[in-house]
């Protein structure tokens, strides 16, 4: 079993330095490691667009499309992302994109100021709405609007932590990872990652609470669907 | 629990249940035929889960590449120690894939995607509707199978931005048809073209003759240097918007 698991170790390691290699050279401009790549990382870039537009009501295929090239783009020539990754710290090439790629569609989205996709602002009512005020509300009288306000705090985490904060905010909330292990990953200090399990709470408190505060209609809640949809709710 | 930390619970929560989805959709991608048992894509239209095609691909990568060439050109650092691979400007036109294939032109359009100069204003987003076929109007947002065409029939082309466009905007249209022999064949369409203050375009085509049993229309619409100029050494030209429909001759 031993020597099993330091065979698979190896060829991870093998596929992790192919991968990086190949990264290496596209960025480089090798168009086929360019093509490589594209055809590698498009379903995975795909995918998050998708999720993220359908969530929205939008079912267009030359939205998807569009999306999906300008997330490329940015991946390959934009930040230079691509040339970020390091598999030494633990996720592949295509988790390390996936979250990259689902934090840009967002922000990508949320900057579209004039969507032909959004509403004409309503009434935004009260903006002094306290903190307090608004938790005082009763949620199981509006559970739809506590779950748009999760759907937009979900949105906002993603454009509004930095791409360690997200990495963090998975690695420990979403995949549930050991601190010792991220530790060990990142290459970190194991009081560093406590102290981003704090950091993270205080983030999304702000984060929550200056949403409550806004109460001004988002554009991204625009269409926005539910995140369980019952049998009977298919999009046209 | 305090609030935050069940509030990033329920966030994780959220997360897991988009991974998965994610995950169906990739695997949709992947296979490229329908996965009618996976009840994670309930819903997903199929026009979101259908791969991207190898045309399309093959787009991205000569605009990535061009982003490239271009920022070498420019004298920005180069990428990771790699030198970039210098390529001939008549090959840097060519764009082929499986299947259907680009022309020079239209491949050159692709590449030069990219941020507008700041003398010239980005393009707003355009939402295309097309009359003339066989059929009631078509918005290229939504599209409802291919259109029905005939050798000689004219296609009108509404253009609307979704924010006033100032300055000349040029449209570029290609019909590019799948002959008998399974070749395809793709031809410039002469274009009469009106614009309006706002920046709406009218543009009106005939189909040509003769025209493959099938194929697709493509429209380009950008800016006059993005469309007529050949590639510049760095990207001085605006966006250019690309459409396309699939059509199917009809006698």
């Amino acid at each position: 079993m031993e020597q099993l698991c330091a065979g698979l170790d190896r060829g991870y390691s093998k596929l992790w330095m192919a991968s990086q290699d190949l990264v290496k050279r596209a960025l480089g401009g090798e168009r086929a490691a360019i093509e490589a790549l594209v055809r590698e990382l498009t379903p995975v870039v795909q995918a998050r667009v998708a999720a993220t537009l359908w969530r929205r009501g939008h079912n267009t295929r030359q939205e998807l499309e569009d999306l999906t090239q300008e997330v490329l783009m940015d991946l390959f020539t934009g930040a230079r992302v691509l040339a970020d990754w390091e598999p030494e710290r633990g996720l592949s090439l295509t988790a390390f994109v996936g979250l990259i790629a689902q934090r840009q569609v967002f922000s990508l989205l949320r900057s579209r100021k004039r969507s032909p996709f959004t509403h004409e602002p309503t009434d935004p009512g009260s903006l002094d709405a306290t903190v307090e005020a608004v938790r005082a509300q009763p949620a199981a009288e509006d559970p739809l609007a506590a779950r748009e306000l999760l759907g937009l705090l979900f949105d906002r985490l993603h454009t509004e932590l930095s791409p360690k904060g997200l990495e963090m905010f998975y690695r420990l909330y979403v995949w549930q990872q050991e601190p010792e292990l991220i530790a060990e990953e990142t290459g970190s200090k194991l009081d560093a990652i406590y102290q981003w399990r704090s950091r993270l709470k205080k983030e999304v408190a702000e984060l929550e609470t200056r949403l409550l505060r806004q109460r001004l209609p988002d554009p991204m809640l625009a269409n926005y669907r539910p995140l369980k949809p019952n049998k009977s709710d298919v999009s046209s | 629990m305090s609030r935050p930390e069940e509030t990033l619970e329920q966030l994780a929560r959220l997360a897991r249940e988009e991974e998965a989805l994610h995950a169906a959709i990739e695997r949709r991608t992947a296979q490229a035929s329908t996965s009618e048992n996976d009840p994670l894509l309930l819903g997903v239209p199929e026009a979101l889960a259908e791969p991207l095609s190898d045309v399309r691909q093959s787009a991205i990568v000569d605009a990535i590449q061009a982003r490239f060439e271009a920022a070498r050109a420019s004298g920005e650092p180069a990428k990771p120690s790699e030198p970039l691979r210098s390529v001939p400007r008549a090959q840097n036109r060519r764009v082929f894939a499986v299947g259907a294939a680009l022309t020079a032109v239209a491949a050159a359009v692709f590449m030069f995607v990219g941020r507008a100069p700041p003398a010239i204003e980005p393009l707003a987003r355009y939402d295309v509707r097309v009359e003339g076929a066989q059929q009631p109007d078509r918005r290229a947002t939504s599209p409802n199978g291919p259109l029905r065409l005939r050798p000689g029939s004219r296609l009108r082309f509404d253009l609307r931005p979704s924010t006033d466009v100032h300055g000349v905007v040029r449209a570029r249209l290609f019909v590019q048809g799948v002959r008998a022999d399974g070749k395809s064949d793709t031809k410039e369409l002469r274009v009469s073209q009106e614009q309006s203050a706002a920046g709406a375009l009218r543009i009106d085509a005939a189909i040509p003759s003769p025209l493959g049993d099938r194929g697709e229309i493509l429209l380009f619409v950008g800016r006059e240097r993005a469309l007529f100029e050949g590639p510049p050494n760095e990207p001085r030209a605006a966006e250019v918007q690309a459409f396309r429909w699939s059509f199917q001759r009809v006698e």
